[in-house]
């Protein structure tokens, strides 16, 4: 290859691998968006039996959901900011714990931690909110 | 302190391979956007370095982004002049046939002291003696001094030199470099002949070495530093310290003993 050709090449590959890394960072938002949907399910089964009144279904529902957390987490790790995948890992374990104490605050520990997972996978969007 | 000392080997490596990309110019002669890229290179960097809760990825990828951004700029740079001048500016004439151009120092807030000190820095005191000044786009100045001014080269003497070039390195601390002897017709039999005429059995006992374009070959073989009495380091200082040590070595006149 000619060295006047060589400014060219890097410049391909250079602007490939920013549509290849683009490609991939909607690749893992998609997957994040299915797992934080996974658990958001599995946490709204909670509240649905906490309204029946079923204590044991709720913290079952729980226990499963965090069981996923915690076998996504590492993964997640690698691109995602470590303080917000700690945040989701606490309001499930406070959810866990209340539940199985049977608090009256459970409910909004459920609430709290469908939440930060529903953020999960929009504070990645390449959106104007996010970019600014 | 394990995994920061990791992050800072991998985002090491990765700015010097970014670095090397983005080419020679970028720590010689910075161009406004390079300049821009250098500074937010070492900050992106630190982030992810000092921050273990930030995922590594997020900072190179913040490296990466930053190199497709230098290299596309100066790739557009080198395919337009237009675009070159717009990014980088265009060379201002700032001094012209001895005087300063007061317009141009106005457009470029650049004062004449600051211009007085380029010049005295160049060689140049006097103004007068300077045909032209040109403000580069890297910040640099150029000075044409008139000609009366200019160092007598051998031509304006009339005297004919001959071509100089550039000498081959053949051993460069005792590798042999193959690619240039093959490239002047040489081989390493004749190398072998030519180290061991300079009293060198092995070329890996040979510092430097070099043939220039006159055919004169150069050799200097490891351990053998600056002639003896030479202003620094060497043998000589070396030989002159351990004398200076040896029992019984008569000590300078008006020094204490070491």
């Amino acid at each position: 290859m000619k060295r006047s050709r060589v400014s060219d090449l890097i410049f391909i590959v250079l602007w490939l691998l920013a549509a290849l890394g683009a490609l991939g960072e909607y690749w893992l938002i998609g997957g994040q968006t299915a797992l934080a949907q996974g658990l958001g399910g599995q946490l709204e089964g909670a509240v649905r039996a906490l309204d029946a009144g079923d204590w044991a279904l709720a913290r079952e529902h729980v226990v499963q959901a965090r069981d996923q957390w915690e076998r996504a987490r590492p993964r997640l790790a690698l691109y995602t900011g470590h303080a917000q995948l700690q945040a989701i890992s606490e309001a499930l374990l406070e959810a866990e714990t209340l539940l199985a104490a049977q608090s009256t605050q459970a409910r909004s520990s459920l609430a709290l931690a469908r939440d930060r997972l529903r953020e999960l996978p929009e504070r990645q969007r390449p959106l104007l909110d996010n970019i600014f | 302190m394990l995994i920061v000392f990791v992050r800072v080997i991998i985002l090491y490596v990765t700015l010097l391979v970014f670095l090397r990309i983005l080419g020679k110019r970028q720590v010689t002669t910075l161009q406004p956007y390079e300049l821009v890229t250098l500074i937010l290179f070492a900050d992106i960097a630190a982030i992810p370095m000092a921050d273990t809760g930030t995922p590594l990825v997020n900072g190179l990828a913040g490296v990466f982004a930053l190199l497709v951004a230098s290299f596309t700029v100066s790739y557009i740079t080198l395919k337009s002049s237009r675009a070159r001048a717009i990014i980088s500016g265009r060379p201002t004439v700032v001094v012209a046939n001895g005087r300063i151009v007061e317009d141009a120092m106005l457009e470029l807030r650049y004062n004449v002291n600051d211009l007085l000190e380029q010049l005295r820095i160049g060689g140049y005191p006097n103004v007068q003696d300077v045909e032209f000044a040109v403000l580069e786009t890297n910040g640099q100045l150029s000075i044409v001094p008139k000609s009366q001014h200019r160092p007598v080269t051998p031509a304006d003497l009339g005297v004919a030199t001959s071509y100089e070039g550039l000498p081959t390195p053949l051993v460069v601390d005792g590798e042999i470099d193959y690619g240039n002897l093959a490239r002047i017709g040489l081989d390493a039999a004749w190398l072998r002949q030519q180290i061991r005429a300079h009293g060198v059995d092995d070329p890996r006992g040979v510092l430097y070495a070099t043939l220039d374009t006159q055919g004169r070959f150069f050799c200097q073989p490891k351990g053998h530093g600056a002639p003896a009495g030479s202003p620094k380091g060497g043998v000589g200082r070396e030989r002159a310290r351990r004398n200076r040590h040896a029992p019984g070595a008569a000590q300078p006149e008006g020094r204490a003993p070491a």
